[in-house]
């Protein structure tokens, strides 16, 4: 059945085919770019694009096209594995909470209403500070408050699901609250926190971006977008091409999430649109 | 008698990803002023399909063919403005789930009374006081009129239903399924009050009451047609049809009643997409000979009003 | 067999879970070996709360349920389990019983895995065989739910209540949502099997119809208590209360000759806590012991 829907989900097969380009770009980096991102030519420096370096050199001549290959690697890992462990926490606070209810439950979520409280970028501001600028430091930032959303739509979707017919007479067949979670309860929720990780996703990129932009994410010389558009800075009004290039790629990637996430919400559950809005 | 609505070789198909769905074939059909035709069938039967059709409330990807004749008026060639002005004034339906059909923001009486304005242009004061009576018709006090739908029971809803039905004074109604889902006890009040409406209405009000209750069937109708497949197998007086059912299908179908002896007929009922050629009924059915699966028998006639699509009937 | 003793259960609701209802109050029956008792109430009576007692899974506020004389609410996990293979409950809706993702074999093989029962053609041979004994066949395995017609769901989840060699079966109201002739060929193989497999039952309805053909005793509920209970026979020949009286006063039977007791006036009741007989606003009888307090059952 998903195979017919498929073809006609143009703006799916677009993200899904822009992701993987990016993907395959930031895995190849060392085939792809011309260049070492990292070594300085000064001579060369704020080159126009064109001519040897496609986009350009920037303020310490490095090629920009070779940093942007090599800052996909971490700008999209990093956001990866910040969703990740956002999923996972969230996943299983969510499914604990919603499943087994009561007092854990009231706790959990009072707590997630704590912390939904705070602005994302503000509260990573804060624990960075806190902590120190490092890519560790910038992980529990983003995780710190991230799980909350993945934790409250999963005790949402749990809490629906276990009132649930099905559910309930395989409660009454005999089998275990593990095994009904295991078996019956995560494989259900599984394609709504697909399409909620991949929408999330974006805004990941976006954070990750912002907190290196600011400083407090990965460390200059390292290649990332968000760095480089912090470095490129000063030269705005003088030579914009060093700073549109990393802007457009960050722009790319989360539309490309963005497109995926929408177009896998259509394709897996119409149901999902009315659960998951963003 | 004179005949309120004409039925003729009414087919309505859907197109689905799976095929062309038959949800009714060849339907004809006559309803006379005064009376309750019953239209039995069960799930997948069609039954429902044709009460949309007279209203033409059907979903747009269907393909209808035929003609419906409400008394001078071809309602299938009628635009969708005249159709607005049958809607609710001359022909009105009460639906199956009453719950979905109210608007949960608004009072039962306004709800009653706003029906009441349009159609009868009435001052709001002179409409909820119209709405009031009403309400007392359907057998509720008064003060009802100020409750939100949410605050009546199951029954009471049905009754609202039925209530804002009879606004306008419409002299043709379609009942789906209307005691479906109800306790039993209240079953028998909406039944009774269905009852009353059509018998104090002077031989003017006729209905479709599509059941698939045959108990309801035997208490309110006065002719039924069963439907099985799409197909209407055999039309009568009601009390005919229950002593001497004459297709195989309405005898299983009476048999299968707990009351009747709890006797099921075997099988399953066909998917409407992939009918078979000849009676529909064939490969259930135990009196069924070579010839039942080569084409569809026509009506035959068994006294007076009493016909029964069957060859050895 | 079976026995419910005192069985209660209120749901607290409201700011500070201060209002009270009681949706079972005090409910007391048996069941023997092999015997059918049918519940039988109004939506709302409280007959699907007291099933699902009965099966374990809502725990009552007060009361027991007692199987082969051991309470199931004091059950260790170990003999919980076990005792879930020796009680089965068939529900209403037969569409949402099943995991709507997976075939139907798999959720038929189900519990057999869980209770480490299932080795290959062994769990297989006894798959097949039931379902052949409900009248499908192997083709249906490897469905989904939402290919399969009411009927067929509601024969698979018969199969597979019957799969663990159960003595004791919970139906709460299985034909309910079902077509005439559906409900027909349900109940016959449930009376097949329950005969073959000496099933004994507690069978929930608001159906007087279907209580009459299948029930060898029925209990009649009213607002979460017990109005009467007594051989099936005597209760359709002899209704003692004037609840139960009103009930088979109302019942459509389907003979176009018969007289229609119809009756289009509505009757209204509060859903208020009160002291005395919970049908007193109906009833016929009433006098001022029926407000005071509240009748208790009598032979």
């Amino acid at each position: 059945m998903s195979k017919k829907i498929f073809p006609k989900n143009r703006l799916l097969i677009f993200g899904l085919f822009l992701l993987t380009l990016l993907i395959m770009v930031s895995l190849l980096a060392s085939y792809v770019a011309p260049f070492d991102p990292n070594y300085v030519e000064v001579e060369n420096r704020l080159n126009r694009p064109g001519g040897k370096n496609i986009l350009g050199t920037d303020g310490y001549g490095r090629d920009i096209f070779s940093r942007i290959v090599f800052g996909a690697r971490f700008s999209l890992s990093l956001a990866v594995l910040v969703v990740l462990i956002n999923l996972c926490i969230g996943v299983f606070i969510g499914t604990a909470s919603g499943f087994f209810g009561g007092a854990v439950d009231e706790l959990t979520m009072r707590l997630v209403d704590i912390l939904l409280a705070f602005p994302n970028i503000i509260f990573a501001l804060l624990v960075i500070g806190i902590l120190g600028p490092s890519i560790p430091n910038l992980v529990f930032a983003l995780v710190a408050l991230g799980w909350t959303n993945y934790a409250r739509i999963t005790r949402g979707l749990v809490l629906s699901l276990k009132e649930q017919d099905f559910i309930i007479s395989i409660k009454a067949i005999g089998g275990g609250d593990f095994y009904i979670i295991t078996r019956h309860v995560i494989p259900s929720i599984i394609p709504f926190l697909v399409v909620l990780a991949t929408l999330n996703m974006g805004h990941m990129i976006m954070s990750i971006a912002a907190l290196s932009f600011l400083g407090l994410g990965v460390q200059i010389p390292t290649p990332e977008w968000g760095s480089m558009l912090s470095e490129g800075k000063q030269f705005i009004f003088t030579h914009p091409h060093v700073i549109i290039s990393p802007g457009l790629a960050i722009i790319i990637a989360v539309f490309a999430f963005n497109l995926l996430g929408d177009g896998l919400r259509d394709v897996l559950d119409p149901r999902t649109k009315e659960i998951i809005k963003t | 008698m004179e005949s309120v609505l004409k039925i003729k070789d009414l087919s309505v198909n859907f197109n689905s990803k799976d095929g062309i769905v038959k949800a009714a074939n060849n339907l004809n059909l006559t309803i006379y002023s005064g009376e309750i035709l019953g239209l039995i069938g069960e799930t997948g039967s069609g039954k429902t399909v044709l009460g949309q059709a007279i209203i033409k409330i059907l979903p747009q990807t269907a393909r209808v063919t035929g003609e419906i004749w409400y008394g001078n008026r071809n309602i299938l060639a009628l635009g969708e403005e005249e159709m607005n002005k049958i809607r609710g004034k001359e022909i009105a339906l009460i639906f199956q789930n009453p719950s979905s059909s109210l608007n949960p923001s608004l009072k039962i009486g306004e709800q009653i009374a706003e029906t009441v304005q349009k159609h009868q242009g009435l001052n709001k004061k002179e409409a909820w006081e119209k709405a009031e009576a009403i309400l007392s018709q359907v057998g509720m006090p008064p003060r009802f009129a100020h409750y939100y739908p949410h605050q009546y029971s199951g029954g009471m809803r049905q009754r609202a239903m039925v209530a804002i039905c009879l606004a306008c004074q419409p002299l043709f109604y379609i009942a789906d399924e209307p005691t479906r889902g109800l306790d039993v006890t209240v079953q028998n009040q909406i039944a009774g009050l269905l009852n009353s409406i059509i018998k104090n209405g002077k031989g003017q009000r006729s209905m479709l009451l599509i059941t698939h209750d045959i108990s309801v069937a035997a208490a309110l109708t006065d002719s039924m047609a069963i439907m099985y497949a799409g197909e209407i197998v055999e039309y009568g007086p009601t009390r005919e049809v229950f002593k001497n059912p004459l297709h195989p299908y309405s005898k299983g179908l009476l048999n299968s009643h707990p009351a009747k002896g709890l006797k099921p007929i075997k099988g399953f009922s066909p998917s409407l997409i992939n009918l078979p050629e000849g009676c529909k009924f064939f490969s259930r059915c135990s009196r069924a000979e070579k010839d039942c699966q080569k084409e569809v028998p026509m009506f035959g006639r068994k006294g007076g009003k009493h016909i029964v699509r069957c060859f050895y009937a | 067999m079976l026995e419910a003793v005192n069985l209660s259960k209120s749901f607290y609701y409201g700011l500070f879970q201060r209002n009270k209802n009681d949706a079972v109050k005090n409910v007391s029956f048996k069941i023997k070996k092999g015997e059918t008792l049918c519940l039988l109430g109004e939506s709302g009576c409280g007959k699907t709360t007291a099933g699902m007692m009965i099966a374990g899974l809502i725990k009552p506020t007060s009361g027991m349920v007692l199987y082969r004389k051991e309470n199931i609410f004091k059950y260790r996990p170990k003999e919980l389990k076990k005792f879930r293979t020796r009680l089965q409950i068939i529900f209403q809706d037969p569409d949402t019983v099943l995991n709507p993702r997976w075939i139907i074999e798999k959720s038929l093989s189900e519990p057999l895995r869980i209770h480490g029962l299932a080795n290959g053609k062994e769990s297989r041979d006894r798959i097949m065989e039931l379902i052949e004994t409900v009248g499908l066949s192997h083709e249906h395995l490897n469905r989904y739910p939402f290919e399969l017609s009411g009927g067929q769901l509601q024969r698979i989840i018969l199969a597979r209540a019957l799969l663990l060699k159960p003595d004791f079966i919970v139906a709460d109201e299985p034909t309910s949502s079902l077509d005439v002739s559906v409900q027909a060929q349900i109940l016959t193989i449930f009376k097949e099997l329950q005969k073959k497999f000496q099933l004994s039952c507690l069978f929930i309805t608001h159906d007087l119809h279907v209580a009459r053909c299948i029930a060898d005793r029925i209990a009649v509920m009213y607002k979460g208590t017990m109005l009467e209970e007594g051989n099936a026979e005597d209760i359709f020949s002899n209704p003692v209360h004037p609840y139960t009286r009103g009930l088979l006063d109302s019942l459509i039977i389907p003979d176009p000759e018969a007289v229609h007791p119809l009756d289009s006036n509505i009757p209204i009741t509060s859903d208020r806590n009160y002291t005395g007989c919970k049908y007193k606003e109906l009833c016929d009888y009433r006098e001022q012991i029926c407000e005071e307090k509240e009748p208790v059952l009598k032979k």
